[in-house]
């Protein structure tokens, strides 16, 4: 901190020579946001909640993913919010494995902030379910910048997106705890380079942990799966 | 594109120590803005051109010092810049790739300059 102050000084000092006085700020632009995610963050950690904020481009399959997460995982006791629920059709996947569903409605905005999710988990009964999964806006940049308070940052990229995709949102990527490959019943149709995604994903995300599925086959999802079931095992279910 | 939001942020922040120090006029603002902030520059002054009218802020200038991605390697416990637009991470010791951000998520508003 004190070494990036310092910066900040001699930068002024380079540019300017008379004219106002320095008044040192050192505010982050969302520590709004941050404090209210760091709200979230202990209100879920006292019900013992594993939260997932989840991510990706529009269409890479977020909520088939979800609705097969919660249909699959009944016993979590699920909880979802919505960003964007494209039609009531997405609302009655999710609900279908008996999860309670709210739906936040965003307005056109790019990104969910933690505001918005305490506003909706007031809405909810949080009381004795493990899972809370946030359905992000699908926007690969902005919401990258946004803490909700949850403990596992999930990004999707379908196969269909390109191999490259990793490298062209290193900001949503290198953040994210988990990646899901999605639509991997699509990876010959479009010829997909195996290979090339994952060296993509190693470099950028390395610390991410990787999972290759197709939420519609339900190929691969049990390995999520098993992750759920470690992270909800730790304990430290909302620490990030 | 939450630019405008980003924006409005920034100028409360700076609007709010103005008060705060008694100024008449703020002159320029101090933001640190990091390489993976997701905050593009020419949207940004874009929208701070817009926010800014009509406030004590309305010919403030916005001064962005890039804050580099930095990050560490875990196995060589080495500290590195990273200077790479893609955000890959290779470890300058053992080469390796690393996602342990040190730095370079910032978006701060470290100082205003009044009168």
């Amino acid at each position: 901190m004190s070494e990036s102050r310092t910066i900040a000084v001699t930068v002024l000092t380079d540019h300017e020579t008379d004219r106002g006085r320095l008044l040192e700020v050192e505010r982050g632009v969302l520590a709004r946001n941050a404090e209210i995610a760091a709200t979230n963050r202990r209100r879920f950690a006292a019900h013992g909640l594993l939260v997932l904020n989840v991510l990706s481009s529009p269409g890479s399959g977020k909520t088939a993913f979800l609705a097969r997460t919660l249909e699959a995982r009944r016993d979590l006791g699920a909880a979802v919010i919505v960003g964007d629920l494209a039609t009531d059709n997405d609302g009655e996947r999710l609900r279908a494995g008996g999860a309670e569903v709210v739906q936040i409605n965003t307005g056109g905005v790019c990104h969910l902030e933690a505001a918005m999710v305490a506003g909706a988990a007031d809405r909810l009964t949080l009381q004795g379910k493990r899972l809370l999964a946030i359905e992000n806006v699908g926007n690969l940049v902005c919401p990258a910048a946004y803490d909700l308070g949850e403990g596992v940052r999930v990004v999707l990229v379908s196969v269909t997106e390109g191999e490259d995709k990793p490298l062209k949102y290193p900001a949503m990527f290198k953040t994210a705890d988990v990646v899901i490959v999605n639509k991997m019943d699509l990876a010959e149709a479009v010829q997909l380079d195996r290979e090339a995604l994952h060296a993509n994903l190693a470099a950028v995300c390395p610390q991410a942990r990787v999972f290759a599925v197709s939420a519609r086959t339900g190929a691969g999802m049990e390995s999520f799966y098993a992750y759920l079931d470690e992270r909800l095992a730790t304990g430290a279910a909302s620490a990030r | 594109m939450h630019e405008l939001g980003i924006a409005r942020s920034i100028l409360g922040i700076a609007l709010d120590a103005a008060q705060q120090g008694n100024a008449e006029r703020v002159m320029s603002i101090g933001l640190r803005v990091g390489a993976l902030a997701g905050v593009e520059q020419a949207a940004l002054d874009l929208a701070f051109d817009v926010a800014r009218r009509g406030t004590i802020a309305g010919d403030a200038e916005l001064r962005v010092e890039t804050v580099p991605l930095r990050c560490h390697c875990t196995t060589c416990d080495v500290d590195f810049d990273v200077d790479d637009r893609h955000g890959v991470a290779l470890c300058p010791r053992c080469g390796a790739p690393s996602g342990d951000i040190l730095a370079g998520l910032e978006l701060e508003v470290s100082y205003i300059e009044v009168v």
